[in-house]
C-alpha cells in the first residue's frame, strides 16, 4: 500500500494540489460574484433611482440622487471586490504554496519527528 | 474481460472499504488533536521537542487524510478498460474481489452489499434467497454475467459498472432466475427499466451543486416586495432545495421558451391540458435561468403570482396592486412573471379578474415579461376574446411526454416521495400507477395524473414499502372502481354469481350467463380494458325481466340497486337531448357524465334504447368503442368499470308469438335481429358493438307462480322486523298470478297485485290485532283484498 500512496502523492496527487488551487480561486470568484460586481460597478444600489421631474431644480436633485445611489452602490461593491480579491490572492497563495511544498510534505514529516526525537 | 484482484485499483477499492465513517471521524479528530497540541506545545521549550513529534505525525495524518478523500474514495473508472477492475465500482470492485471464487451466487452476494444493489432488489421487492439459490454456483457462468452487466450499464451511457448493472445482469443471465421473475409479474425490460432509474440517481447525486450566482448577484436588481407579497419567487424555491430534479421531459419546449423571451418576447403561453407539467416547465426554466447559461436571461428571476391572494387581499384597490406588481417587475430589472392557470388572470374561472387591460402595454413596450400557463380552451378562448394580448404571447404547445420519459418522471417523482414520506415506493407502485392512471384518470393528462395517483397510494402502503396493491387501494377508495385482485368472498360471488341473481329473477338463464360471465371476465383482467366490462342489448317483451336482471346485477355485485344508472331513453328523442347527457352543470340527474363521474363502478341501464335520437345512438357508439365520453368542456369520463344494458320492446311482438308457437329462440335470434336492422330499427353499426345481443321470452305460467312467490318473500322480509309472517294457500297464489299478469306488460302487474291484494290483507290484521309477533297469516284466495 505504501507504494501506491507514494505513486498517488508524486502523481496525480501532486497534479490534484494545483487543480485544487484553481478550483479554490475560481469558487472565491464564484462566491463573490466577482464577474457581476465589475459589469454593475457603478450601477445605482438596488436600482433606487429618483425620475427626473419638469423643473430644472427638480432635475438636478434626481441627478444628485441617482448619483449618491451610484455612489452607494460603487462603495459597496468595491468594498465586496477588494474583499474577494485579497482573499483570491491568499487562496492562490496558499493553494500555489501548498502546491509547490507537496513534494516535500512526506519529507517535513519525518524530518520534524527525527528532530524531535534527536537530543 | 477479467477481473484482477490484485491491481492497484482492486487494491484501493479494498482498503477504502475498510475504511468506515466511524473510522475516519476518529482519524480527523486525531488529526486536529496532534496539530493543534504540536503546534501548543511548540510554544514551551519543555515540550517542544513533543510539538515537533506531533507535528511530525499530524502531517503524516494529514497525507494519509487526502489519499483517502481524493484517491481511495474518489476512484474513477479507468478509460478504455483494459480489464472488468478498472470498469468496476471501487465498494463492488471492493467486494467481489474479496471472494476466492467469483460466481454468479458469490457475485449477487456482493451485488446486494452495496447500495446500488439494493436499489434494484428493494425496488423490484425481489427475495434476494429466492434469487440466490436459483443462481448458479460456477466460476464459469460468470464471464455472461459480465457481459449482461456490462451491456445495462453501457445502454445508459455509464462507464463505470456499478451494483445495479450487476444485479440486473445476474437476473437477467440465468434462465431459472428469469422463470423466478415471470411467477412475481416482471418483465426483462422492467429489470433494464429499474437499472436506469438507479442510473439516473447516481448521475444526480454525483453531478456538482450548480453555482446560481453569489453574493453580489441581484444587487444591481431592484427590491420586489409586493411581489414577494403576493407571489411565490420559484427561483428562490429551487435555490432553497438546490436544484429541480424534473426536467427530463419537455427539454425542447424549454430551449424553445427561453429562446423566444431572449429574443425579446413580451411572453410565452404554455398551452397543455392539465397535467401535462406546464408548471414543471416553468421550474425547469427557473432553474435554467439561474443556471446563469443563457446570456441574456442571466439569473433572472421567476416569480408565481397567486390570484386568489391578489383578489382576497386587493378589494377596491385591484387596479392599484396589479399595476404596482407589474411596475416593481419592470422596475426589478430581472423578473419574469409566471402566471400558473393563466386564465383566473384574465376573468375565467371562480375567483378570476381580469387585468388585461393592465398588463397589454407593458407588455407591448416590453415592460414585464410573463409566462402563463394555459388549458387549450382557455387559450382558445383568450384568443377569441382578447386577441392583441394573445397576439404578444407565443404560443408553445405542450403535450403528453412520451410513454417511456413519463415512467421515468415517475420514476425520479417516487424518489422524492421516498425522501419526503420516509418509505420506499416500489417500481410496481410506479408501473400500477402508470397503468392505472391511464385507464381511471382522464380528466388528467400524463405525467400528472400519475403522479397524483402515485401520491395518493401513499397513505396505504404495507408497511412502509408503496406497492402495486397500495396503488389499487387508491384507485378503489378516491375512484370507486374494483381494480385489486378479487378476495375470497368476491371470487365466491363471482363464481357464483348466476344463483345469486335467480334468488332474485326467474330464469331468463342466457341473460343472466352472458352478463356474469361478462363480469368474470372483467374482474379477471381477461376483457379489453379499454372498453365497457360488458355491453348488452336485451330484446323481449315487456315485464319478462330484462331491468330486473339490471337491478339485479347492481344489488348483487356491485353492491347495492342504487349502483345503477338508469336513463329512458324515450327521454331523449329529441337533437337537443345529447347536449343534456354531456352536461357538467344544472340539473345532474339528466346528466349521464355527471352520473358516471359519481358512480364509475355501476351498472348503466339505457331503457327502450332504440326510441332514442339517432344524435345519442352515436354517442352510445363512441361510448361502446372508447368506453368514454367527453363532456362539452373537452373532460372525458369512463365507462370501462360499468356494464351497460341496453332494454328494448322491439320484436317483441315477435318474440311472443313464435315462443307461444312453440319455437325456441336460439332459432329466429339472429333472423330477428337482421329484420330489425333490415326495418331500421336498429343500425347495424350500432347493434355489432354490443358484446352480446340477449333475447327474453315471455314467462311460462310456473315462472310466473315463482314470481310471485320471490315478491311475497319480500313482503315477508319487511314484516320480519315485527315477526309476523305471511303464507299463501295454492289457490291464494293461482288468483295472484293470474291478476298480475298482463299479456302487453307481463308480469310487470304482480308488484301491484301483490300490494293491493297481499299487503291490503295483511295490513288490515294487523291493524285488527289479529297479528301478534310470532305469527303465521296463511292467507286463502277468500282472504285477498280485492285488487283495485
Amino acid at each position: 500500500m505504501l507504494f501506491e500512496f507514494f505513486a498517488w502523492w508524486y502523481g496525480p496527487g501532486w497534479l490534484q494540489a494545483w487543480k485544487n488551487s484553481l478550483e479554490w480561486l475560481l469558487s472565491v470568484q464564484a462566491m463573490f460574484s466577482v464577474d457581476v460586481l465589475i459589469k454593475t460597478l457603478f450601477s445605482p444600489w438596488k436600482r433606487i433611482i429618483s425620475l427626473p421631474g419638469r423643473s430644472l431644480d427638480e432635475k438636478f436633485r434626481a441627478a444628485i440622487d441617482n448619483l449618491v445611489s451610484r455612489v452607494i452602490g460603487f462603495m459597496v461593491r468595491i468594498l465586496v471586490l477588494i474583499a474577494a480579491v485579497i482573499i483570491m490572492i491568499v487562496t492562490l497563495a496558499v493553494g500555489v504554496a501548498l502546491a509547490i511544498l507537496w513534494p516535500l510534505i512526506p519529507f517535513l514529516a519525518v524530518g520534524l519527528i527525527v528532530w524531535g526525537i534527536l537530543p | 474481460m477479467n477481473l484482477n484482484a490484485g491491481s492497484w485499483r482492486a487494491r484501493k477499492a479494498r482498503t477504502a472499504a475498510r475504511i468506515s465513517d466511524s473510522l475516519w471521524r476518529v482519524w480527523i479528530m486525531v488529526l486536529i488533536m496532534l496539530g493543534l497540541g504540536g503546534v501548543a506545545m511548540l510554544f514551551s521549550e519543555s515540550t517542544r521537542r513533543f510539538g515537533y513529534i506531533w507535528l511530525g505525525l499530524a502531517l503524516f495524518a494529514l497525507m494519509g487524510a487526502l489519499w483517502y478523500k481524493q484517491d481511495l474514495k474518489n476512484l474513477p473508472p479507468r478509460t478504455p478498460a483494459r480489464s472488468l477492475d478498472d470498469m468496476l465500482e471501487p465498494a463492488l470492485l471492493a467486494e467481489v474481489t474479496k471472494h476466492h471464487e467469483l460466481n454468479p451466487q458469490t457475485a449477487w452476494e456482493s451485488a446486494a452489499k452495496v447500495w446500488e444493489g439494493r436499489f434494484m432488489i428493494n425496488h423490484l421487492l425481489l427475495d434476494s434467497s429466492q434469487i440466490k439459490q436459483r443462481l448458479s454456483a460456477q466460476a464459469s457462468d460468470i464471464p455472461a454475467v459480465w457481459q449482461a452487466s456490462a451491456a445495462f450499464a453501457f445502454k445508459d451511457n455509464s462507464v463505470e459498472l456499478n451494483g445495479a448493472a450487476l444485479t440486473a445482469g445476474l437476473i437477467t443471465s440465468s434462465p431459472a432466475v428469469k422463470q423466478y421473475l415471470a411467477t412475481i409479474n416482471l418483465k426483462e425490460d422492467e429489470i433494464a427499466e429499474t437499472c436506469s432509474w438507479a442510473q439516473r440517481l447516481i448521475s444526480f447525486i454525483n453531478q456538482p451543486k450548480p453555482n446560481f450566482g453569489g453574493i453580489g448577484r441581484d444587487w444591481a436588481v431592484g427590491f420586489t416586495p409586493m411581489l414577494d407579497r403576493f407571489g411565490e419567487n420559484i427561483s428562490r424555491v429551487i435555490e432553497a432545495g438546490g436544484g429541480h430534479f424534473h426536467t427530463l421531459a419537455h427539454v425542447d419546449i424549454l430551449d424553445s421558451v427561453i429562446h423566444n423571451l431572449s429574443q425579446g418576447s413580451g411572453g410565452v403561453a404554455l398551452v397543455g391540458p392539465s397535467g401535462v407539467g406546464k408548471t414543471g416547465v416553468a421550474f425547469a426554466l427557473a432553474q435554467r435561468l439561474l443556471e446563469g447559461r443563457d446570456n441574456s436571461l442571466r439569473y433572472h428571476q421567476l416569480i408565481s403570482l397567486n390570484a386568489s391572494a391578489i383578489v382576497s387581499a386587493s378589494g377596491r384597490e385591484l387596479e392599484k396592486i396589479i399595476l404596482t406588481l407589474f411596475t416593481e417587475a419592470s422596475h426589478a430589472g430581472n423578473i419574469i412573471i409566471f402566471l400558473d392557470e393563466a386564465s383566473l388572470f384574465f376573468g375565467r374561472g371562480a375567483g378570476a379578474f381580469d387585468m388585461s387591460q393592465i398588463l397589454l402595454p407593458l407588455i407591448q413596450n416590453r415592460s414585464v415579461r410573463i409566462v402563463g400557463a394555459f388549458k387549450p380552451n382557455d387559450w382558445q378562448q383568450l384568443r377569441a376574446t382578447q386577441e392583441s394580448l394573445a397576439a404578444q404571447l407565443v404560443t408553445v404547445n405542450i403535450t403528453e411526454p412520451e410513454p417511456e420519459i413519463t415512467m421515468k418522471i415517475l420514476e425520479d417523482t417516487a424518489l422524492t416521495l421516498e425522501a419526503k414520506n420516509g418509505l420506499l415506493v416500489s417500481f410496481q407502485a410506479v408501473r400500477e400507477a402508470y397503468r392505472l392512471s391511464g385507464q381511471y384518470s382522464q380528466e388528467l393528462a400524463y405525467p400528472g395524473k400519475a403522479i397524483t395517483m402515485l401520491e395518493q397510494a401513499i397513505p396505504y402502503a404495507n408497511g412502509k414499502v408503496v406497492t402495486a396493491a397500495s396503488v389499487q387501494t387508491a384507485v378503489e377508495r378516491t375512484k370507486g372502481v374494483k381494480v385489486s385482485k378479487a378476495d375470497a368472498p368476491e371470487v365466491d360471488v363471482l363464481l357464483n354469481l348466476e344463483d345469486r341473481i335467480h334468488q332474485r329473477m326467474i330464469n331468463q338463464e342466457p341473460a343472466v350467463n352472458v352478463v356474469a360471465a361478462a363480469l368474470r371476465r372483467g374482474r379477471a383482467g381477461v376483457a379489453n380494458p379499454n372498453r365497457p366490462t360488458g355491453s348488452f342489448l336485451f330484446l323481449g317483451p315487456t315485464g319478462v325481466g330484462k331491468t330486473e336482471l339490471a337491478r339485479s346485477l347492481a344489488a348483487t355485485y356491485f353492491g347495492d340497486e342504487r349502483q345503477m344508472i338508469r336513463l329512458d331513453m324515450t327521454e331523449y328523442q329529441q337533437e337537443s337531448d345529447v347536449s343534456r347527457l354531456l352536461a357538467t352543470g344544472g340539473d345532474l340527474h339528466m346528466s349521464l357524465i355527471m352520473s358516471i363521474r359519481q358512480q364509475p363502478f355501476s351498472v348503466v341501464l339505457l331503457d327502450e334504447v332504440e326510441k332514442a335520437h339517432p344524435n345519442v345512438l352515436n354517442l352510445l357508439l363512441q361510448l361502446l368503442d372508447e368506453g368514454q365520453l367527453t363532456d362539452q368542456s373537452g373532460k372525458p369520463a369512463s365507462f370501462k368499470s360499468t356494464i351497460i344494458i341496453a332494454t328494448s320492446n322491439a320484436g317483441s311482438a315477435e318474440i311472443t308469438q313464435r315462443v307461444g308457437a312453440g319455437d325456441s329462440l336460439q332459432n329466429f335470434e339472429r333472423p330477428l335481429i337482421n329484420k330489425l336492422i333490415a326495418e331500421g330499427v336498429y343500425r347495424a353499426e350500432l347493434v355489432n358493438r354490443f358484446d352480446e345481443i340477449v333475447l327474453f321470452r315471455p314467462l311460462r305460467a310456473q315462472e310466473l307462480t315463482q314470481v310471485a312467490q320471490l315478491m311475497l318473500a319480500s313482503v315477508n322480509r319487511t314484516l320480519a322486523n315485527q315477526n309476523v309472517e305471511v303464507k299463501l294457500t295454492n289457490e291464494a297464489l293461482a288468483v295472484i298470478v293470474e291478476a298480475g299478469y298482463d299479456p302487453q306488460f307481463g308480469a310487470r302487474p304482480m308488484r301491484r297485485v301483490i300490494q293491493n291484494m297481499v299487503e291490503d290483507a295483511v295490513a288490515s290484521k294487523i291493524l285488527g290485532g289479529h297479528a301478534q309477533p310470532g305469527t303465521v297469516i296463511t292467507l286463502d284466495a277468500d282472504d285477498l283484498a280485492p285488487n283495485q
